[in-house]
């Protein structure tokens, strides 16, 4: 595949722009229906006065700081060109008009494309985002919706099903058909690709038979999104980044990655598992077709759904560690399909509580999409991050490196094209319909939550550089600002937080590393400097109180030797700061709160159990106080004779006896490791 | 007969050349009877009727896919809209394109193909008369399409904006502030006003982010010490210590030191597109509106008309 320098031609853009003026009510973005507004669900912005901040050519930045900016995101996001994105019709433009604060018509709509809910809006624009739409079947969503690219295709059986039922169309010829079906990605073996000869032929038949027809089709909401992207970033005040989501799911085991470019310079059209089979080939062919101003970066996601499979060893997986870690320094842990960081498995983190959040109530795409999983199923506490960065040291004793040395981020992983609407109080759904009343999700989703990075300005540049270096951290949703250094107490003084925020950052920069960084044998017991601040934007009690913080906490985990000598990870939960117990409260009954904590907590920590011949990794996890999760907020609308012994469909989740209540909202700092 | 065509075109061309207001005129109302024939429909106030069964259809298919019926108002939208897509049929049709436009007439070819027969003059015909280009789904999306797009090139040219024209002024400040957990007392707080922004940082209490914030708008302010405070500071004097406010953090002393109107940097060839798209969308939507105005539609019940 060919470069394909892709720079803004002002001609195409026009060009593209007045076929889409041609384009039809199908093209169009949705309007608001009169009439059919819930005001409950309104949000009043006037404070933040957002709406009035989406002008994308007009920016004004302010300085670069050298002390460097938190900064918000989103970088994991569907619109209406993926296949699976079955309820939206919310496209590239309108997903970063809603990121820059405009309010947009989400679903569910009605036939005529109007929403019937009020119209959508954040309630603090983000700083960036990239639009994530899968890679593969680009061209078979066009294909099945626009009957003027070709006909034969859009009267195809597939296709005719899919207008009819979108979520059957996508298992029966989409992810289902990709997924569910061993004989179609078997698991990789290295070594044997003879399955992979003729890749474009496990396409929907409708593609033609080399996927001829499905790779044409793609290239036209591809363009789309890059003229977005290019449309409006606005270096200094809002930043897109170019990207697509490679969708491997082998066996419906979950080893999707999302694909983030630093600049303009990207591949004519992405590339899908039809011509990548393997995240290896995925980075090889990048590599071939990346170079000079092409950087790129992939990030895995899900693990807890990928039934053990996201965390195996260079022999099992057939990768290269030293490609794996250039290519991937970052994971997402956290996402509306759940909390990925730790569990509660025998074996996996029993002795650490607040691993019971978000949890997934499956092991892969199968269990979560048909609940039940006929498939081998892998033990639970190797699906989990915690597991992931403990293997990473094992596998570093036996390669010579860490392949799972990842940073932190969180996104949503909508399939609205909402980025960043992870409101517990305002939550749309994230994929399938919605009802207009009721609990608009499955009642083990959740909002999801936002990528934060560490960085001088908001460009493509410096964000970039900040995920490269893991200067990044992972939110479930709020935005508390969480900073970590790294280093001994030479470096590091002990009364790092009893002064100002600058000072902090000055003497971690001058005498330590930040997050993300490796710590050298040689330099002493390791000492982390840890501060962190609660989100100060008004959440509760009708939006006039901030959630402040409870908990500050370090999680180490390193490899020793068991009795036999052979090497074994052990793992260990710190509170360095805030208490468990509070005079905070919840009141489930109307979700109100009160009582006080801490605004900032933070710390200056030495490792008590420091072992210098051990290698470990270090990351900080904060934690506000409790708040009513968000099926709790809908479903005080439920009907108060609400009958669980036969509930409507729209409520019955409102009658899930294991559905939590309450969250308690984090944020997850990207780790230090200490190597010998 | 060919001299007397010549002598009276050399007459109209002589008498044009002498009286150019005229002719003027003359060209203006041929352009005129052109656009009528071409871009407006035959019969003014045409009517479009949806029929009942069609009807019972959309409501059938709404109930299916959102599992309740539509309300009035639903329901008036989703007609509004079909409504709207037989106008731009019915456009396209009269103007012949259903039987001149290639794409419709190899659709039209595979349809006759599929059903097993011939697709000669007679069977294209047949299927014209069948209403099969009104019926078929590619043909109407095709129809719709080439109508739109007849529309836009035939609407007017929107009137150019000036293209330099600045957005608005946003407020930008810089200020500091002196960040105390606790309630200030009053003797602290007179002493502390007379403290320099320098000193914000070292009179203050442990606090992670800044104490100095330079050009910033309220939306920033917003985000780090919420929309409350971003308010107040907004609305600040300049040169003296104000406060104490609150945030979620505590009390802060605010002192802005800089006020200004800050232009933001445009580039003018985004603009320039961004201008010409949103021209576009607008030319559209009147040349809609428009053929909206020229027809008449309802909804068949019972062989007889309502709305």
């Amino acid at each position: 595949m060919s470069i394909f320098q892709y720079r803004l031609a002002l001609a195409g853009l026009v060009i593209t722009s007045m076929l889409a003026g041609c384009g039809g009510d199908s093209n169009n973005p949705p309007q608001q229906s009169d009439g059919v507004v819930d005001s409950e669900q309104t949000t009043d912005l006037t404070d933040s006065g957002p709406g009035n901040n989406s002008q994308p050519v007009a920016c004004e930045p302010p300085p670069p700081n050298s002390l460097r900016n938190a900064y918000f995101g989103e970088l994991h996001l569907h619109t209406e060109y993926s296949l699976d994105a079955v309820a939206t019709r919310l496209k590239p433009e309108d997903a970063y008009r809603f990121a820059l604060g405009e309010p947009v018509a989400a679903p569910p709509y009605d036939e005529a494309g109007n929403s019937l809910i009020p119209p959508h809006q954040i309630d603090r624009p983000l700083d960036f985002a990239a639009i994530t739409d899968h890679g593969e079947w680009l061209g078979e969503q066009q294909l099945c919706t626009d009957p003027t690219i070709d006909t034969v295709a859009y009267n195809s059986p597939e296709c005719v099903v899919y207008r009819e039922d979108k979520e059957m169309g996508f298992l029966l010829f989409g992810g289902g058909w990709a997924a569910f079906s061993p004989a179609i990605f078997p698991e990789p073996e290295p070594g044997n690709l003879g399955y992979l000869t003729e890749p474009q032929a496990q396409r929907p038949l409708y593609c033609g038979p080399l996927g001829e027809k499905c790779e044409a089709a793609a290239r036209s909401p591809w363009q789309d999104i890059l003229l977005q992207n290019e449309r409006f970033n606005q270096p200094g005040c809002f930043t897109t980044f170019n990207a697509y989501e490679y969708t491997l799911s082998p066996q419906s085991d979950n080893l999707h990655r999302n694909v983030i470019f630093r600049g303009n310079e990207v591949p004519e059209r992405p590339i899908s598992v039809y011509e990548a089979p393997t995240p290896p080939d995925l980075w090889r062919q990048l590599d071939e077709i990346c170079n000079g101003d092409c950087e790129y970066l992939t990030i895995p996601h899900n693990s807890n759904l990928s039934n053990g499979r996201m965390f195996l060893s260079p022999e099992e997986d057939g990768y290269d560690v030293d490609e794996r870690r250039r290519a991937e320094p970052l994971i997402e842990i956290f996402q509306v399909k759940g909390d990925s960081e730790c569990n509660r498995a025998p074996g996996a983190s029993e002795d650490d509580p607040l691993c019971d959040f978000e949890k997934l109530p499956s092991t892969n795409f199968m269990e979560f999409f048909l609940g039940v999983n006929p498939l081998p199923t892998a033990p639970a506490r190797t699906n989990t991050v915690r597991y992931g960065l403990k293997q990473g040291l094992l596998f570093e004793q036996q390669y010579g490196a860490n392949p799972f040395q990842y940073g932190f981020i969180a996104s949503t992983d909508s399939h609205f094209g909402l980025p960043g609407s992870v409101d517990e109080q305002n939550f749309p759904g994230h994929r399938d319909v919605p009802p207009v009343r009721g609990v608009k999700d499955d009642w083990y989703n959740n909002p999801g939550g936002l990528a934060v990075a560490w960085a001088e300005e908001n460009t493509r540049d410096a964000l970039f550089d900040a995920f490269k270096r893991k200067e990044t951290y992972a939110t479930s949703g709020p935005r508390m600002q969480l900073r970590m250094f790294g280093g001994n107490a030479s470096g590091l003084p002990e009364n790092m937080c009893a002064g100002s925020g600058e000072s902090f950052v000055r003497r971690g920069d001058a005498g330590g590393v930040p997050m993300g960084s490796e710590l050298h044998a040689g330099q002493g017991r390791p000492r982390l400097a840890i501060w962190a601040a609660a989100d100060a934007w008004p959440r509760e009690n009708d939006r006039t109180t901030a959630v402040p913080l409870a908990r500050l906490q370090v999680i180490k985990g390193w490899v020793e030797k068991d009795e036999s000598g052979n090497p074994v990870t052990r793992q260990q939960v710190y509170d360095v700061a805030g208490a468990a117990q509070s005079d905070w409260q919840v009141d489930t009954s109307d979700c109100s709160v009160s009582g006080s904590g801490p605004a900032q907590l933070c710390a200056v920590w030495d490792d008590p159990d420091f072992d210098a011949s051990q290698n470990a990794f270090y990351y900080s996890r904060v934690v506000e106080q409790p708040t009513c999760r968000w099926q709790t907020r809908q479903c005080l609308a439920a009907p108060e004779d609400l009958d669980c012994s036969d509930p409507p469909a729209e409520w019955a989740a409102c009658c899930v006896a294991e559905a939590p209540a309450t969250v308690q909202e984090r944020a997850w700092a990207s780790p230090i490791w200490y190597k010998q | 007969m060919t001299g007397t065509r010549h002598s009276w075109l050399r007459r109209l061309a002589q008498m044009l050349a002498r009286h150019p207001l005229p002719g003027f005129l003359l060209l203006g109302g041929l352009l005129y009877a052109a656009d009528a024939q071409w871009l407006t429909p035959s019969t003014p106030q045409a009517q479009i009727v949806i029929e009942a069964p069609r009807v019972d259809r959309l409501r059938q298919q709404w109930t299916q896919k959102l599992g309740r019926a539509p309300t009035d108002v639903e329901m008036s939208a989703v007609l509004e809209d079909v409504a709207l897509e037989d106008m731009l049929i019915a456009e396209a049709i009269a103007r012949g394109w259903h039987r001149n436009d290639q794409v419709i007439l190899r659709r039209m070819k595979q349809n006759l193909e599929f059903l097993g027969m011939s697709s000669d003059e007679d069977a294209l015909e047949t299927a014209y008369n069948l209403d099969m280009h009104r019926r078929d789904p590619v043909m109407r999306k095709r129809l719709r399409l080439l109508m739109e797009s007849a529309l836009l090139a035939g609407a007017p040219a929107a009137t150019p904006t000036a293209e330099t024209t600045p957005p608005e002024p946003v407020l930008k400040l810089s200020f500091s502030h002196i960040f105390r957990k606790d309630e200030i007392k009053p003797a602290e707080l007179a002493l502390l006003k007379h403290a320099s922004p320098e000193e914000a940082a070292e009179l203050s209490d442990p606090f992670l982010k800044a104490h100095h914030f330079r050009q910033v708008n309220q939306p920033n302010i917003a985000r780090e010490f919420g929309p409350g405070f971003a308010r107040d500071v907004n609305t600040m004097p300049t040169g003296r210590w104000e406060g104490p406010l609150r945030s979620a953090y505590g009390h802060h002393l605010v002192r802005v030191t800089e006020r200004k109107h800050v232009v933001p940097a445009l580039d003018q060839e985004r603009t320039r597109i961004a201008r010409q798209i949103e021209s576009e969308e607008q030319r559209l939507a009147l040349a809609l509106a428009d053929l909206r105005g020229r027809y008449r539609w309802g909804v068949e019940k019972r062989g007889e008309e309502q709305q």
